[in-house]
């Protein structure tokens, strides 16, 4: 055992030598050095006697020495009294002593880590992904000038209004510095290269001062641009300047052919600018908007208004409605008394971004609750985990490390275990947040700026932290608590656990099936209320119906005869196309965005005094639409190819609106008119059809007329071809047919009816799949915890349970004692998760489709559901109690 | 760990019991305390001599250099009269603990 050469502990050394004592810093080290160069000879002489050759034996003596500076340095420092500053640096390299020390561990529990890991970085990854969508939809506010005093007023919510009204608010206001009118506008750009279909938008002159955006290059609109008479104007978005026109820098005053009409280039925006929807790539005056001085109550745009300083958003409010009072009382423009009431002004950011923005930030609560539960797992792993630790822990405390030094140990394994969950998670949310981009209206502002960014991996960052002190401080602290001795005894023969441990570790477990209750309950709402949308018959067969949009040139097809003989020729060859069974055209396409609704005037019968205009969505289409999307004729005839433009106008209405407007009498035979029929023109109602929901799946049908297209030709259509086989196959030939026929008509939005539908209500599905996966994670996790803490529960009480059995329990009393003790478990969570979801699933209540917050079979499916996991999840535990044997029972420690 | 506060008071003892039994120099100390506990109280042998300096300058310990009998230059330590009644004090204090220790060395055996 004793190493005999030379180090005798208890022989004195011979022939001892005093020796100068010195203080300065440079000899103390130089002693210090000699003396654990010393040590590292013996050492080496030792190893060498063993059998080592010299180079081993150094290299042996180095390693079992540990690290020669650190050492010396320390020595060093106590002995010129330099201990304090020392320590401090000392204090960093035991932090990362402690990261060593956890790593360390986690090797040896690769088990734990990774269940650890794997449930942080679920919770993690999905808060960031919802962080960084929310982030780049609603937290970057609107890119404008002080955004936040730029308002969105609206006579009556999302509805637009008519340019001489705007203008005559415009005039009369006082609380706005400019109130500027916009649309979304589609533009086709001709001429130079292929013809290209490009989304834009016509403005009011004075928006872009209203946004407080200058031109990059030239200038904006300047002042009276959009009045009629001035020559055509366009602006370009950057990117649509460096992509088709080569970032060109003479481009200024080049003329560009847009909807066949001659635009000259007066500026070009700054890169990032695009409004009012990401995809906006020009703007042109409202002069493109052919206007009519007859019909002041039907509008296209919508205001945007920059508040005044000094002018709140009430006070405009105010202002607001006092003008429109004003111009009713006046007769003006058509205003009605009482139309004041409707008036609105709302943040543009709230316009802009819309709904989505609610049901982002009501992911976000669910997501966050998704964590919460993630967090409680760990803490209850770690709190298990630290039992089994609890007599390392205790025989550190008794050989003097103090409570802070155990809980810095404690804390360290828990951030790096939110650290690690959190990378993963990050690459995680890479995933999540592709498919989320993907799911989010194209046209919110940020929409195309989602991703993974800094600010969205510092979130990430904060949130590891901050989850890791959090789910580590309760083990942690529970570990440094009460005496050693206790927990010695405690632990020595694992006959009891540690009450406080054990309440906490239960309550914990309450805690987390009450979350999961909750999101359980609100993943069934969304899910109920989808599949109700979904049942939601649209009043046309979509499926086996292809559709896409063409767009002819106004100057090679000035005329309406030369329009309606394109389009004439076109559905002739699309009807030869192989495949084809129908083929029919409508200028706004069902369920895709959109709407004409101007007020219906019905000859003969006068609006009394006051009343509301009889409002329609107004529709062209051609004859073979309504066979084509298999819309019922309920009375009457549809359109025949006889009524031609020479030939008395016709309409034909649906249900709807007979039911509204001519409740109880025979519609046809009546003459009607709209905005777009003009003063003189009225049309006869030759048909009713079945209605159909053009403008949502969601809601009630709306009144709708449609005319003839072979009446009142145009240059765009959206056409539908209803195949024999799949509509998808057919596309190439559609797009061949259009070449041959045109080659500068644009083909665009070619899409699978179907698809139409379903990306109407994608906002809902993307809603019902993150809250059905977010639930699915609540609940799958609880089921960990309760299996977890269960096991846990019946490895402590096996002494116990032991002794019971020795005493006669059967199999079934024991296992019925610890089912009985995790449903007593699951069931007050569950009373909980009840009252919890109870109070906070109104807030999904405008999210949700004909399903009350309260709807009881959803509540009970989530129950039984989730009692039925609970007992499964303890089922395990349960067996294994109830299988083991009295003798083994009692011999465990 | 060398001066880590879980260690430090356990091995300050076990120093100055080593030296109980005569001067020793450092490399036969740590020799002494590792054959005795394995190695639950010095992770490596550096560990050992921030302690020996820290008691030398608390008086509880007097250095001086010396040779080993195979001709190798060491720095011998050896108890002074503070070191031994600290000694003493420490190692009743510690006893208090002992019950604790004796149930982790009965654990063992179980």
């Amino acid at each position: 055992m004793t190493g005999g050469e030379g180090s005798d502990p208890r022989r004195p050394p011979g022939v001892p030598r005093r020796r100068h004592i010195t203080f300065g810093r440079r000899s103390v080290a130089r002693e210090v050095e000699r003396e654990l160069r010393a040590h590292l000879r013996l050492k080496e002489d030792e190893l060498i006697a063993r059998g080592m050759s010299r180079d081993e034996a150094a290299r042996e003596a180095r390693r079992a020495f540990g690290d020669e500076r650190v050492v010396a340095g320390e020595c060093v420092a106590v002995r010129t009294g330099r201990a304090a500053s020392h320590a401090r640096r000392e204090r960093w390299r035991s932090v990362v002593q402690d990261a060593r020390i956890a790593v360390h561990g986690f090797r040896r529990a690769p088990g734990f880590t990774a269940v650890v890991v794997v449930t942080l970085a679920l919770g993690i990854g999905a808060n960031t992904a919802i962080f960084s969508v929310i982030d780049a939809v609603v937290g970057r506010g609107v890119p404008y000038r002080d955004p936040a005093r730029l308002m969105a007023p609206s006579l009556e919510e999302n509805v637009s209004i008519s340019k001489q009204r705007l203008e005559l608010i415009r005039a009369r206001q006082r609380s706005l510095t400019s109130v500027a009118g916009y649309s979304r506008w589609g533009l086709t750009l001709t001429g130079s290269g292929e013809a290209e279909q490009l989304q834009g938008a016509v403005v009011t002159a004075d928006l872009f001062d209203a946004l407080g955006v200058p031109a990059a290059i030239g200038r904006t609109f300047v002042d009276g641009e959009d009045r009629p008479g001035r020559s055509d104007v366009v602006v370009l978005g950057h990117g649509l300047w460096t992509e088709r026109f080569g970032a060109d820098s003479g481009i200024l005053g080049r003329v560009l052919r847009l909807n066949g009409r001659p635009h000259a280039v007066v500026g070009v925006m700054p890169p990032g600018f695009a409004f009012p929807v990401a995809g906006a790539r020009l703007w042109v005056p409202t002069t493109i908007v052919a206007d009519s001085t007859d019909d002041y109550v039907s509008g296209y745009l919508l205001m945007v208004g920059r508040l005044r300083p000094g002018a709140s958003r009430d006070a405009s409010l105010a202002d607001l409605r006092r003008v429109v009072r004003e111009l009713a009382a006046e007769r003006l423009a058509g205003f009605q008394p009482g139309d004041e009431s409707t008036v609105r002004i709302v943040p543009l950011g709230d316009v802009l971004v819309g709904d989505v923005g609610r049901v982002l930030f009501l992911l976000l609560a669910a997501v966050a609750f998704v964590l919460l539960i993630a967090c409680v797992n760990v803490a209850n792993l770690l709190l298990a985990r630290a039992s089994a630790r609890g007599r390392e822990f205790a025989v550190r405390a008794s050989l003097g490390a103090g409570r802070g030094r155990l809980v810095r140990q404690a804390l360290t394994e828990s951030v790096l275990l939110a650290v690690a969950g959190g990378a993963a998670g990050v690459l995680l949310a890479l995933g999540l947040i592709h498919a989320f981009a993907a799911s989010v209206p194209a046209n919110s502002p940020g929409a195309a700026t989602i991703g993974l960014d800094l600010r969205v991996l510092l979130f990430a960052l904060g949130l590891s932290l901050t989850v890791g002190i959090v789910f580590g401080l309760a083990p942690a602290l529970q570990l440094a608590r009460g005496a050693p001795g206790d927990v010695l005894r405690e632990g020595g023969r694992g006959g009891t656990m540690g009450a406080h441990r054990y309440r906490l570790m239960r309550s914990l477990v309450v805690g987390e099936v009450a979350l999961a209750v909750v999101l359980a309950i609100g993943a069934g709402l969304a899910l109920e209320s989808f599949r109700r949308l979904q049942g939601e018959h649209p009043g046309f067969r979509a499926e086996g119906v292809l559709s896409f949009s063409v767009t002819i040139d106004a100057t090679r097809y000035p005329s309406p005869e030369s329009q309606a003989q394109f389009f004439d020729d076109l559905f002739d060859r699309l009807g030869a196309v192989p495949g084809t069974r129908e083929v029919g055209a409508i200028h706004l396409l069902p369920l895709a965005g959109g709407n004409w609704n101007p007020s219906l005037v019905i000859e003969g019968r006068p609006l009394p005094e006051g009343a509301t205009p009889r409002e329609v969505d107004w529709r062209l289409v051609t004859p073979g639409y309504f066979r084509t999307m298999e819309i019922p004729l309920l009375a009457g005839r549809v359109f025949e190819e006889t009524d031609q433009m020479g030939t008395p106008p016709v309409a034909v209405i649906n249900r709807a609106l007979a039911d509204r407007y001519f409740r109880g009498e025979n519609p046809i035979g009546q003459r009607v008119r709209t905005f777009f029929e003009g003063r003189g023109n009225p049309a006869t109602i030759v048909g009713v059809v079945g209605d159909t929901k053009d403008q949502a799946l969601a809601g009630a049908t709306r009144p709708q007329i449609y005319r003839s297209f072979w009446q009142r030709p145009q240059t765009w259509m959206s056409v539908l071809v209803r195949t024999a086989g799949s509509p998808s196959s057919i596309a190439p030939a559609v797009r061949e047919t259009m070449r041959a026929l045109d080659p500068n008509a644009p083909v665009t939005d070619v899409r699978r009816l179907i698809d139409v539908v379903a990306s109407s209500i994608a906002q809902p599905r993307l809603m019902m799949w993150l809250l059905g996966l977010f639930g699915a994670l609540a609940v799958g996790l609880g089921a960990i915890g309760i299996y977890g803490v269960m096991s846990y529960v019946v490895q402590q009480r096996t002494p116990e349970i032991g002794v019971r059995m020795a005493l006669g329990a059967r199999p079934l009393d024991i296992r019925r004692l610890v089912l009985g003790d995790a449903l007593r478990l699951a069931g007050i969570g569950l009373g909980l998760g009840v009252l919890g979801a109870l109070a906070l699933t109104r807030f999904l209540a405008t999210q949700l489709y004909e399903v009350s917050v309260r709807d009881p079979a959803v509540y009970a499916a989530c129950l039984v559901l989730l009692a039925g996991i609970a007992a499964a999840a303890s089922w395990l535990p349960a067996r294994r109690a109830a299988r083991s044997q009295p003798t083994d029972l009692l011999r465990v420690g | 760990m060398a001066g880590s506060d879980l260690y430090t008071g356990t091995l300050d003892l076990l120093v100055l019991k080593a030296l109980s039994w005569g001067p020793m120099h450092g490399y036969a100390i740590n020799k002494w305390i590792r054959e005795r506990t394995a190695e639950a109280v010095m992770v490596s042998e550096g560990s050992l001599y921030p302690a020996l300096h820290r008691l030398e300058r608390r008086g509880l310990l007097s250095e001086e250099w010396g040779v080993t009998d195979r001709g190798r230059e060491a720095k011998y330590y050896s108890l002074t009269a503070a070191g031994r009644a600290h000694l003493r004090a420490e190692a009743e204090r510690f006893t208090s603990h002992a019950a604790t220790v004796a149930a982790v060395l009965a654990l063992r055996r179980a």
